[in-house]
């Protein structure tokens, strides 16, 4: 569900123009229909495209001492800066600045130790922060944001039907042509849905049985002509 | 802005720098290094007689030893065995052969020397004794007694017990035929090879004061005033042709007065201060006239053992000999003859100033010749020998070149060369052995610049060895300067042919897959490094971590392929020492083509843009674990480096024809110790480090299904060219012939042409024919073994998911062994 809201038809649209940092954010609610429903536990992803957070400015600054919760260094770098949570009740995405603890980061509605709610916590072992700080391979990417368990086994975890999403759109994306989604998603073993494999599997399988019949056809056609070579080891 | 521009600039640069193989030079240079110890180690090339093995002086040039064109032997101690045998004499016409006559046979290898005098005594006998006293005398000999260890005394001592030593092989031979008198030795001329000729002045018991002089007819004749002249001319030809060596001897009595007089100019020239040299020779040739024909000696050298055979051998693989001697011409062609470097049916065209006039031939030639040489009256020959066949033109190119050489090299060049680089083989008559290396010069030089070989023994070849490109030296009798100065030596004319054909063969192969194989991996390793910065707003973030970009050339791959520099043998070295024609195959630098280069390379983008849009569409947003987690950027750069090792080890595994364990535990022993490296960087928190962003990536990987998948399906897809171009070159020869400079598929065709047994010792080579070749997996059983348990896994898996059908397992699973080392190593 993309809910960037470059399409004027989008509920989104009117927080295109909103400043990042106006209190109350933004809210827009998406209306969807899930045509089967889902069984197994659903997998909510956020995700993001154009936003090069492989940028090697961006994953050298990760600083693993801060991250794990070691408050005395101060220095965050921007990779931390350029957090977009879309936590879609408080939805945050900020640049702040660099110096920790003192100030409140400049561009987060709040400072880094209200990230989480747990007191002894400084606010960096967080679930969303951690996903987050794994930096994703390509400008394209998904990142898990919650899980919704299957509660029993008769019912489906999601049943078919109209939902919506209320969406507190806190970061544009539109400035670097960026969208924005939301997608559910059920998980096999095997991860969720990619026909890449499947339909890859396929090709080069047909490639090789038919380069086996053509080489079967060569050998039988032209082995003959060096049935001496043949003898086995 | 610009400083920005910089500074993007050198991390683009650090970045891809890897593409140039650093470490390939030190690869190369160990490979060079141990590999020439498989040289030494021969113990085919160790000669029992002398105990010596080959040595090599140089790593640097064994490549080239697959690469040889020319190749400029010396004659005498390489050709021929230098062990001089005397044959006969001729005095005043007469001709005594030394045997002893038993029972009615002739022996030949008599110890003493028994003359059948069938002469008539009287004036002959003076002659004889002052024939003999001159072969006595005039000789550097030096005798060495048994009992002192390094009594090496100046003197002309004759006797039994002693051993001789001298610079000249031909005069031990002829001092222990004739041991008799004692002279009182006045003065030496010495030999050299400008005058090819040396004298003694002596004083004999009574008085009398003689000049002795022996050297090459050539340089007596002129000087000789009486004698009988044209018998024994006539005597010296015969036996050179007959591929004696042949010495003349004369003498001159001198008086006193004389005596003093020669004394005085040479203690004059001896003093000299400057051009001494020039001056010595003055004097000589002042001294050394007016002789009296004594006779002629011949003496046999024979041709060493299998000379024949390696001189055939060495042609039929496309190399040109030249033979390049001192001797008579007639003594050479013998010779040449002898070690079938001429054949039966050659047609000797000669081109030399006499036949020129004669046959007017090539008058091009000769006209440029003659007008270069006739001052000097010296004899340019140009013996032109060739069959009707195109591809086995014979020249024989003779020249005699005196002093003045470099000028009528000039003119050899313009002239004999065009028609020479045509030929396969070649004998250089040059009456001055110092300027062997001319020749040799002129041919390295020559416009298509061919890879010269100069193998030689002596003192006198040093020069020419110096001058090829690689330089052979027999560990022969006439010392070691020789196999001193060269960049290898070998103890006989005969090792040559397994050196050329066997080791150089193998060292070229060797070498060239080296090479090729490490631009192919480094360009595997950067290539996706390159693709992804597309993908990361080209801000020259590694696609790998720094660990795995540093080892990558040090310990993943490196090892593998060193081992197979040094092991492999495509062909077994006995289908190569008995089928030269093999090394046409890799001649004129055939492996190291551009067409090979440009093989290899896409070879190496294919499989890199395999690898990374592999890993990109089976990462494109979606999700590839069991528990919803993405991957992140360092899982997606490990994913593509697991492919990549594998694809580029097992690549190396098809290439290999020769299988030892030590290959097993190479190859197999990287791939596991790169799992093994991997698990356990990213599965300790490792205390030295203060970032760790591989910390479980690999295992989180390893948990996850479809890498698993995909892992195997990109290894398969990346070694699917190669595998489809090695079976089509191989079962398609017929058609494509002209595309194959492959030496294995060659051995393949004499497998069916000559003997089916040759190729039976390489087990991997049908091994890749087709996915219906049982052969393929019949390397080793446990492989096997796990060959099936993959499959087990593939079919019970994959239909649970997917549904696919069963078929496409099967099919590509005649590729997936290649999977196996990812079995072994979990």
């Amino acid at each position: 569900i993309d809910y960037t809201g470059t399409e004027p038809s989008s509920p989104c649209n009117k927080c295109l123009n909103v400043s990042w940092d106006s209190t109350p954010p933004c809210t827009c609610t998406i209306n969807f229909t899930l045509e089967h429903s889902f069984e197994s536990n659903v997998f909510m992803y956020y995700g993001l495209s154009n936003f090069y957070q492989n940028h090697r400015r961006y994953v050298k600054s990760r600083d693993d001492s801060q991250l794990n919760g070691d408050n005395s260094s101060l220095l965050v770098g921007i990779h931390a800066c350029v957090l977009f949570s879309p936590v879609f009740e408080i939805l945050y995405c900020y640049y702040f600045c660099l110096i920790l603890g003192t100030t409140k980061p400049v561009n987060w509605p709040k400072p880094v130790y209200m990230l989480d709610s747990e007191p002894d916590n400084n606010g960096f072992i967080n679930e969303d922060f951690i996903v987050w700080m794994r930096t994703a391979a390509l400008p394209t990417f998904r990142k898990l944001y919650r899980l919704i368990e299957r509660k029993n086994n008769l019912q489906p975890t999601l049943q078919a039907g109209k939902y919506s999403l209320d969406i507190a759109y806190n970061y544009p994306v539109h400035s670097f042509d960026g969208r924005k989604r939301m997608i559910l998603s059920t998980i096999s073993w095997m991860g969720g849905k990619n026909p890449f494999l499947g339909i890859a599997y396929i090709t080069v399988g047909s490639i090789c049985f038919f380069l086996g019949v053509v080489l079967l056809i060569i050998h039988h056609k032209y082995g003959n002509r060096n049935t001496s070579a043949d003898i086995p080891n | 802005q610009f400083l920005r521009a910089f500074t993007d600039f050198l991390a683009f640069m650090v970045l891809f720098n890897y593409i140039i193989p650093v470490s390939m030079y030190v690869t190369v240079e160990m490979q060079k290094f141990l590999g020439s110890y498989f040289l030494t180690w021969d113990e085919e090339m160790f000669d029992e007689d002398t105990g010596e093995g080959p040595l090599v002086n140089t790593s640097d040039l064994n490549e080239e030893l697959g690469q040889i064109e020319y190749v400029f032997t010396d004659k005498t101690g390489t050709l021929t065995e230098n062990n001089m045998e005397f044959i006969e004499c001729c005095i005043e016409g007469h001709v005594y052969v030394p045997h002893v006559i038993c029972n009615g046979q002739i022996l030949h290898d008599c110890t003493g020397i028994d003359m059948i005098d069938s002469s008539p005594g009287g004036s002959g006998k003076e002659r004889e004794e002052l024939f003999f006293r001159a072969l006595c005398l005039c000789h550097t000999v030096q005798v060495k007694d048994d009992d002192s260890v390094d009594g090496l005394k100046k003197n002309q001592l004759s006797r039994r017990s002693c051993i001789y030593i001298s610079s000249s092989p031909d005069e031990v031979a002829l001092v222990e035929g004739i041991q008799r008198y004692v002279f009182e030795l006045l003065e030496v001329l010495s030999f050299d090879s400008v005058r090819r000729r040396m004298s003694v002045i002596v004083k004999s018991s009574t008085g009398d004061i003689f000049l002795f002089c022996k050297g090459a007819d050539s340089s007596i004749f002129p000087r000789v005033k009486e004698g009988k002249i044209d018998q024994i001319r006539s005597r010296v030809e015969r036996n050179a042709v007959e591929g004696l060596r042949t010495l003349c001897v004369a003498y001159k009595k001198l008086t006193a007065e004389e005596y003093s007089n020669a004394q005085k100019l040479l203690q004059n020239a001896k003093l000299a201060l400057q051009d001494r040299e020039k001056k010595l020779a003055e004097v000589y040739e002042k001294i050394e006239r007016d002789f009296i024909l004594l006779g002629a000696t011949a003496v046999e050298d024979r041709l060493q053992e299998k000379a024949a055979d390696t001189i055939e051998a060495l042609q039929k693989a496309g190399i040109k000999v030249w033979v390049l001697t001192g001797d008579k011409m007639e003594t050479a062609a013998a010779t040449c003859y002898a070690c079938k470097l001429f054949r039966r049916n050659t047609q000797i065209l000669e081109l030399t100033t006499k036949k020129i006039e004669e046959q007017s031939l090539h008058d091009v030639l000769f006209d440029l010749s003659k007008t270069v040489l006739r001052h000097n009256g010296s004899l340019t020959r140009d013996t032109f020998s060739g069959t009707n066949k195109p591809q086995c033109t014979f020249i024989q190119l003779t020249a005699e070149l005196e002093p003045e050489a470099a000028v009528q090299a000039n003119a050899l060049k313009e002239t004999g060369l065009d028609a020479a680089e045509n030929c396969s083989c070649s004998a250089a008559l040059i009456f001055n052995t110092f300027f062997f290396f001319q020749i040799v010069k002129l041919i390295k030089l020559s416009k298509e610049h061919p890879i010269t070989l100069a193998i030689g023994d002596g003192a006198n070849d040093v020069s020419m060895i110096l001058e090829a490109h690689v330089g052979i030296g027999i560990i022969g009798k006439e010392g070691r300067q020789a196999a001193r100065n060269s960049d290898y030596a070998i103890p006989k004319f005969k090792h040559l042919k397994k050196m050329l054909l066997v080791h150089g063969h193998f060292y070229y192969v060797r070498i060239s897959e080296l090479v090729q194989y490490f631009f192919y991996k480094n360009v595997c390793f950067i290539f996706p490094q390159f693709l992804y910065q597309f993908f990361c707003g080209f801000s020259q973030q590694t696609l790998y971590d720094t660990a795995y970009l540093t080892l990558y050339n040090i310990s993943f791959t490196s090892l593998p392929i060193l081992l197979y520099g040094l092991m492999e043998q495509h062909v077994s070295a006995d289908t190569l020492k008995r089928e030269p024609s093999l090394y046409r195959d890799v001649a004129k630098n055939a492996l190291l083509r551009w067409r090979a280069f440009i093989y290899w390379t896409f070879l190496g983008v294919f499989d890199a843009v395999v690898f990374f849009f592999g890993a990109y569409f089976l990462f494109d947003n979606t999700v590839v674990t069991s528990n919803g987690q993405m991957f992140g950027n360092w899982t997606f750069g490990t994913l593509v480096f697991t492919v990549l090792v594998f694809t580029v080890t097992l690549k190396l595994a098809l290439d290999t024809h020769y299988w030892t364990w030590i290959n097993h535990f190479m190859i197999w022993g990287s791939l596991v110790f790169y799992i093994i490296f991997s698990l356990l960087w990213g599965g300790i928190i490792w205390p030295f480090l203060n970032y760790q962003r591989m910390y479980y990536v690999f295992m989180q990987m390893l948990s996850s299904g479809p890498a698993w998948l995909g892992i195997i399906l990109l290894i398969t897809v990346s070694l699917l060219p190669d595998v489809l171009k090695k079976v089509l070159c191989r079962q398609l020869w017929p058609t494509a012939t002209e595309r194959i400079q492959n030496a294995s598929r060659h051995c393949r065709e004499h497998i069916s042409e000559f003997t089916p047994l040759a190729c039976l010792k390489s087990p991997r080579y049908r091994s890749s024919d087709c996915s219906n070749s049982p052969a393929r997996r019949s390397n080793s059983h446990s492989k096997k073994m796990m060959f099936t348990h993959w499959r087990g896994v593939d079919y019970s898996v994959l239909p649970s998911v997917f549904g696919y059908s069963n078929k496409h397992c099967r099919s590509s699973a005649g590729y997936r062994y290649n999977g196996s080392g990812l079995e072994t190593s979990v």
